[in-house]
């Protein structure tokens, strides 16, 4: 392993983040086997003062991991490619890692998903005077700790299997990949992608539109649509990027790459335009969870309306930055150089 | 009508070989418009019993309700937001002593949305009342014990609260002063508040000032006369 500085801050937010999980998962466990709101025993009321302190470490441990994650993307994209022999890009420095890397993102990915969805059912239960939603909480928080334990030991083996010795090849990964798939045709080859990746886009902004018109908000048909739209718009929105829209930051065809937007000579573009994505990945099932929890709760309709409205407007930035990225350098191409890159 | 009620609170504190119960199973219930006085001896939990009831501390067991709702069990942010609506004097009068006397007065209406002439006219009129309007510009750390507690009270008193807590009110007052103190405490129970004191001293207990009188001893509750 290399004690590069950023590894040791990835390391030690995962390390606080655990800690703090694992102490709030231990309340949690408790909230989820005796929680009893119309007692006012001894044990019951401890239980509610520890319940406030758990939320508070969730809330914390939430934001290291984060924070982690975000120095890591930061570590594999920018900083570790220049001390891995033959890494260009982050793809180079993830192959150095045998295969651990990936899933270790793949795994703070979903944590990061259910400590999401903990501090909105969290935030939205404080806006309550007797915490209807603290056993969903609860609940959330211990399906979100085995993954954390699993997401932060898995970056700790990632980087710690780490070779910095053994020159590693990611442009023959890249090419390999396209040389593995079924040849096609020259010209029309990557329309789909430009034209699902359209589709997505105008679905998540219908969609977006519908939640934020007269009582959209309550409506579960609309925010269930947002939802599933952005659901379904990050994989296309993430896929064409790599596939079509990339060449035009690149400047050259057939580069399937995703960690090369993450460099420099790329104006670091990778990072709006993946937060972009997931901001949409992550505010689009917000609005239908919101939408929820106002119908089942009265006491939280006026928050869970103004939060489902509030995802419906960070979906919309998230499209709108990706749009502006993603689509925006093909435009200028083509009024540049009069043709499209992709045929 | 505005009601403060607890019922069964137990506060219980570390001590050797475990737990001390400060509070053992209170049950109390005052109403808007009345003065309830807690009497006893020293170490009867009379303050502790003043602080669970103004929200500043959360009993081991049992609840505290205002007007119906388990106070005392909402979350730091609820409790804090309904602690607004309640003015506490506490027994060291616990003044920011870097502040005048007028700014230390100030200080619960700063959150209130209010023009700063209203402001600043309910200060002086609560001043004028306790007869410290003209220590106003002075540090508070200047000020006497028993300007100190009247300062202390008038903050209590300036935003009008519906639930008045006054731990000791006569500390520190000749019986000049401690009229115009126990003026202040009937003029709030005149308009509707809860009142709540603790004292041992019978110019305040015997004064015809309480409706309630409740005696504690050793953390419980030994009993119970019209005042």
């Amino acid at each position: 392993m290399i004690p590069h500085p950023l590894a040791l801050a990835v390391l030690g937010c995962d390390l606080a983040a655990l800690l703090l999980l694992l102490f709030a998962g231990w309340i949690a466990a408790r909230i989820a086997a005796g929680w009893q709101p119309g007692a006012a025993t001894q044990a019951q009321l401890r239980l509610e003062r520890q319940a406030e302190v758990a939320r508070l470490a969730g809330h914390a441990a939430a934001l290291l991991v984060l924070l982690g994650t975000l120095v890591l993307v930061v570590l594999v994209a920018s900083v570790l490619p220049a001390l891995v022999p033959g890494a260009m890009c982050g793809t180079g420095v993830l192959q150095a890692t045998a295969g651990r890397g990936e899933r270790a993102l793949a795994l703070r990915l979903l944590a990061l998903s259910l400590l999401g969805a903990f501090r909105l059912f969290a935030r939205l239960d404080d806006h309550a005077v007797r915490s209807p939603l603290l056993p969903t909480v609860a609940r959330l928080l211990l399906l979100a700790v085995p993954v954390a334990v699993l997401a932060g030991l898995d970056t700790a083996r990632a980087l710690a299997a780490l070779d910095v010795h053994r020159p590693v090849d990611c442009c023959a990964l890249v090419y390999g990949q396209l040389r593995a798939e079924p040849a096609a045709p020259a010209s029309p080859a990557v329309a789909p992608w430009v034209v699902a990746s359209l589709a997505a886009a105008g679905a998540l902004l219908l969609a977006a539109l519908a939640v934020l018109g007269r009582s959209g908000v309550r409506s579960p048909l609309r925010t269930g649509l947002l939802a599933l739209a952005a659901l379904g718009f990050a994989p296309i929105a993430a896929l064409a990027l790599v596939r079509v829209w990339a060449a035009y930051h690149y400047g050259v065809l057939q580069h399937h790459c995703p960690w090369c937007l993450f460099l420099g000579r790329h104006g670091l573009a990778g990072y709006p335009l993946f937060l972009a994505i997931l901001l949409v990945l992550g505010e689009g099932p917000a609005a239908w969870l919101a939408q929820q929890v106002g119908r089942r709760h009265p006491e939280l309709a006026a928050p869970a309306a103004a939060r489902a409205r509030r995802a419906a407007w960070g979906a919309l930035a998230g499209l709108a930055l990706y749009t502006a990225l993603a689509f925006g350098p093909a435009l200028l191409w083509r009024w540049r150089h009069c043709v499209w890159l992709h045929g | 009508m505005t009601v403060l009620e607890c019922r069964r609170v137990v506060v219980l504190r570390p001590a050797e070989g475990g737990a001390r119960a400060v509070l053992d199973g209170i049950d109390l219930r005052a109403e808007g418009g009345t003065v309830t006085a807690l009497c006893g001896a020293t170490g009867a939990g009379k303050t502790t019993l003043l602080h669970v009831l103004a929200g500043l501390l959360r009993p081991s067991a049992g609840e505290v309700l205002a007007d119906g709702a388990a106070v005392s069990r909402w979350t730091a942010r609820h409790r804090d937001r309904w602690r607004r609506g309640a003015g506490i004097l506490f027994q060291g009068a616990e003044l920011i002593d870097g502040l005048t006397a007028a700014e230390n007065v100030l200080a619960p209406l700063v959150p209130r949305p209010l023009p700063a002439h209203q402001k600043r006219a309910a200060c002086l009129r609560v001043l004028t009342a306790l007869d410290v309007a003209g220590l106003a510009e002075r540090p508070a750390g200047e000020l006497s014990g028993g300007e100190r507690q009247r300062i202390a009270l008038a903050r209590a008193l300036v935003a009008e609260p519906g639930f008045l807590f006054v731990d000791e009110p006569s500390a520190h007052q000749d019986d000049a002063h401690l009229g115009l103190v126990l003026g202040q405490l009937a003029a709030a129970r005149a308009r509707g508040a809860v009142v709540v004191l603790a004292s041992h001293d019978p110019r305040v207990l015997g004064g015809g000032l309480c409706d309630q009188l409740v005696r504690l001893a050793a953390g419980r509750r030994v009993g119970e006369a019209g005042g």
